[in-house]
């Protein structure tokens, strides 16, 4: 069972994410969260993960791919609080970057450390 | 369930087992006793124990399980450099040894038992144990080979970077719809050890709009710090093996590992991608895969090399290693202590008995058939399958590889070319074809004949060649190969070819063929084996060696082979001789004078005729008309001076020898059969015209005949005759007429 609840913050716009981020659910996740950026998005998106039970390797795919989404309307995407399960699978797969607002492209060290 | 009997079976088997290895590990030990460092001797012994100690362990044998692991134990800290191999110890773990085949001797054999002295196993082992923990080595004479760092995911604190694997891994689209999880696979590996970087590769991954978040766009570079094998971490990715490529690459360190056991791998002859396997550089897996591509790619097969390198799966300095390794094994075959060394004559006589079993054999079948009891007749039958399969196998046993021989002409090519000023290149194949030993003794001089030929006449100096767009290395080419039963040898060159046109001059003028002849270009050159066709444009020192193309002929005929020649004008000469397998067994025509049975080999036979009346008068030699031209004779009878019986109808069997035919007189046919040569006895050595015997199915010895030296006998015969008798045929024209030799890639 995957959620977003959308909220405004003073630094930009935060997505909570709680449930599971698994295969079963990125179809409707990619929905809903496209829902969310709505056509034009700008600014800056936070991701919250603290609610998130389960992430695997098709939920880590699809922040990446809502990174660049963002990227094409030059808006930025910032992964925080990941819960402890999402954490986990973000570092396993060198993720870190997610967590900096500039994005996987910008920076070349985001699996190093 | 195994029943008393499979299981005391077993039983017996394993306490066979185990005193063959007890008696190893003494052996390793003494090894040990002289070099103490000899880690294989270590291994060896460390295996010994540990294979004694599993099977003890089907058996429940609780004591001997128990002593053993303690000498494992032992064995395992002076494997791993902890406890030094001191001639204590070594004492210790012999009397340990003697122990073990004590207790084997213990067991019961029927109730599997295994009872054993208490007091004095307890005082062994407490000697083990105590010799266990006394004896320690610091740590710090051998560097621990595994990753301190283990399970940590941040860099390796005790490795070298360099030191990494390098995995690569490209999911493909289904991998996550099919139910697996990539990171699920990425924990599996962070088991074998320290993951020091991953690159997630999301280079194909579209816009969140754009993309289904069911498909799978990722794919990895990993860099991992583990002792594990490539194998293992290949097994990592077993179950995903279907929707990834995977590429392990050694790390630097690591690949000069792997070269060196590639190098030190057993020395046998195997393929490439055996060798890389075996060295663990290369999976059976990826194996696979590279050999379909290799096949797929049907029209332009590539090696199997440039295929593992090419699609990254082994590194191109590992398969360069193992080509190294595949050439020194060839070249060292030869010498390989596998295997065994055995005078000829031993074989010669395994092979003779072998001969008399087929005759005895063949024998038996006989009487049966003629009691016609159907399960004797049977069993004859089976009896005479195997007494042929062992034929077979005595006589391969005398194969032996040709590559010596060709190896040989390297010498005689480099010799040769530079005392001529030419730059000439032997390549050599099918060295590992094999056939019978006194075969190829007896080929060495045919081709190294052949070869000289092709050097002196064949190939062209380096200013005709390059004028005749050719380069101005000359190629010379010795192949060896197997074709329907019979051994094909050819000696090829890139020179000019034969001249047919001087050829025909020169046979013309020798009246070897008339002028009016009417031959083909093939004709032509086979002249070149014609007995006095031999003297070379310019005599040098290769030439007049006495030997001439006619010697190569014969002594091709004499090994029961023939030789053709494939000459293209300015592209070379290729001369192909083909020999059978063996010279022991031949193909026969069985002929019978009165009682006496001969037999003369069939490929010699040209045609059989009816003698209309005594046409000889009842002489040893002479004359007949064969459809007009004249036929030298011989009466088999009245040369061996037996006794003929006058009222048959007697044949002809016309048999030729290089290009002379002649008839030789005999009483009845009886046809084809295949035969055992068996070689005459020392008493018999000197026979003129029999070059041996066999034995037919009846017991009755039949001789074969040597027809060369009937031949030779019947010429100095018909010498006597008449000379118009002699001039009439065709191939009694001598040599002798000295002059300019119009060929010039012939004889010498």
């Amino acid at each position: 069972m995957f959620t977003l609840e959308q909220q405004a913050s003073e630094a930009g716009t935060r997505l909570v994410l709680s449930g599971s981020l698994t295969i079963y659910e990125v179809r409707d996740a990619r929905d809903a969260l496209l829902g969310a950026f709505g056509g034009q998005p700008s600014g800056h998106w936070q991701l919250d993960l603290s609610a998130l039970d389960e992430l695997d390797t098709a939920g880590a795919q699809l922040l990446l791919a809502a990174q660049r989404q963002l990227r094409l309307s030059d808006a930025t995407l910032e992964v925080c609080n990941p819960s402890a399960s999402a954490l986990e699978l973000l570092q396993l797969l060198h993720l870190q970057g997610l967590f900096s607002s500039q994005g996987p492209a910008a920076s070349g060290d985001r699996h190093a450390q | 369930m195994l029943n008393d009997q499979q299981w005391s079976q077993l039983l017996l088997s394993f306490v066979e087992e185990a005193h063959d290895l007890a008696k190893q590990a003494e052996e390793y030990l003494l090894q040990l006793e002289q070099t103490p460092t000899d880690e294989d001797a270590i291994n060896g012994l460390f295996r010994a124990m540990h294979t004694l100690k599993g099977s003890a362990g089907l058996f429940s044998l609780t004591p001997l399980v128990n002593f053993t692991h303690h000498l494992e134990s032992l064995l395992m800290k002076v494997r791993e450099g902890q406890q030094a191999l001191t001639p204590v110890l070594l004492d210790l773990l012999l009397r340990g040894l003697d122990e073990v085949n004590a207790m084997v001797e213990l067991i019961d054999a029927d109730s599997g038992e295994l009872v054993v002295d208490e007091a004095r196993h307890a005082g062994l082992i407490a000697a083990l144990t105590s010799h266990d923990d006394s004896h320690l080595i610091p740590l710090t004479t051998i560097e621990p080979d595994t990753c301190k760092s283990f399970g940590r995911l941040d860099k390796c604190a005790s490795c070298d970077q360099e030191a990494a694997w390098h995995i690569s891994l490209r999911l493909q689209p289904e991998i996550l719809g099919n139910g697996f999880d990539p990171a699920s696979f990425l924990r599996y590996l962070s088991r074998l050890g320290d993951i020091l970087q991953l690159e997630l590769i999301d280079d194909a991954l579209p816009a969140l709009a754009e993309m289904d978040p069911e498909s799978c766009y990722l794919g990895m570079e990993i860099d991992l710090c583990t002792t594990a094998g490539k194998a293992e971490i290949e097994d990592v990715f077993e179950f995903i093996r279907d929707f990834c490529t995977l590429r392990i690459l050694p790390p630097n360190a690591a690949l000069d590992d792997y070269l060196r056991l590639i190098h030190e791998l057993p020395e046998t002859d195997q393929k490439i991608g055996r060798i890389l396997v075996a060295s663990g550089l290369l999976t059976e897996l990826e194996l696979d895969q590279a050999l379909r591509l290799q096949a797929a790619d049907a029209q332009q097969p590539r090696p199997l090399g440039s295929v593992l390198v090419e699609q990254g799966m082994v590194p191109a300095q590992g398969v360069n290693a193992a080509l190294a390794k595949q050439q020194t094994v060839r070249e060292k075959r030869n010498q390989e202590n596998s295997q065994i060394r055995v005078a000829a004559h031993k074989l010669d006589e395994l092979i003779n008995l072998v001969g008399e079993l087929v005759i005895s054999a063949a024998g038996a079948q006989l009487r049966a058939q003629l009691k016609g009891d159907a399960a004797c007749i049977e069993s004859t039958q089976t009896v005479n399958l195997h007494v042929e399969q062992i034929r077979e196998a005595a006589l391969k046993l005398r194969m032996i590889e040709i590559g010596d021989t060709f190896n040989r002409f390297h010498r005689v090519v480099r010799d040769v070319s530079q005392q001529l000023g030419k730059d000439i290149r032997l390549e050599i194949q099918g060295a590992d074809t094999e056939l019978d030993k006194a075969v190829i003794d007896r080929l060495a001089d045919p081709l190294t004949h052949l070869v000289r030929n092709a050097i002196d006449h064949g190939i062209e100096p380096a200013d005709q060649r390059l004028a005749a767009g050719k380069s101005a290395e000359g190629h010379l080419r010795l192949d060896a190969y197997h074709e329907s039963g019979m051994i094909v040898i050819e000696v090829a060159d890139d020179g000019h070819g034969l001249n047919t046109r001087r050829i025909r001059e020169k046979a013309v003028a020798r009246g070897l063929i008339d002028a009016q002849a009417n031959l083909s270009d093939h004709d032509v050159q086979m002249l070149i084996f014609a007995a006095g066709f031999s003297t070379a444009d310019n005599v040098s020192d290769l030439s007049g060696r006495g030997v001439g193309m006619d010697v190569v002929r014969s002594a091709i005929d004499a090994l029961r082979g023939t030789i053709e020649i494939d000459s293209r004008p300015g592209e070379g000469c290729t001369f192909r001789i083909r020999l059978p397998l063996t010279l022991a067994i031949i193909d026969g025509f069985l002929i019978s004078l009165g009682d006496d049975y001969f037999v003369i080999p069939l490929d010699m036979v040209t045609e059989c005729l009816e003698l209309e009346a005594d046409q000889l008068d009842g002489a040893a030699y002479g004359y007949l008309d064969l459809r007009g031209r004249p036929l030298p004779c011989l009466s088999l009878a009245a040369h061996f001076k037996l006794r003929e019986a006058p009222s048959k109808r007697r044949n002809i069997i016309v048999v030729s020898h290089g290009r002379q035919q002649a008839g030789l007189i005999v009483d009845h046919l009886h046809g084809e059969l295949q035969t055992v040569i068996k070689p005459l006895g020392q008493l018999f050595q000197h026979l003129q015209g029999i070059g041996g015997s066999t034995i037919l199915g009846s017991g009755q010895v039949a001789l074969i005949l040597d027809i060369p030296s009937l031949f030779r006998h019947l010429h100095t015969h018909v010498e006597a005759s008449p000379a118009d008798l002699r001039t009439s045929q065709p191939r009694q024209i001598a040599a002798g007429q000295q002059g300019e030799t119009p060929c010039n890639s012939s004889a010498t």
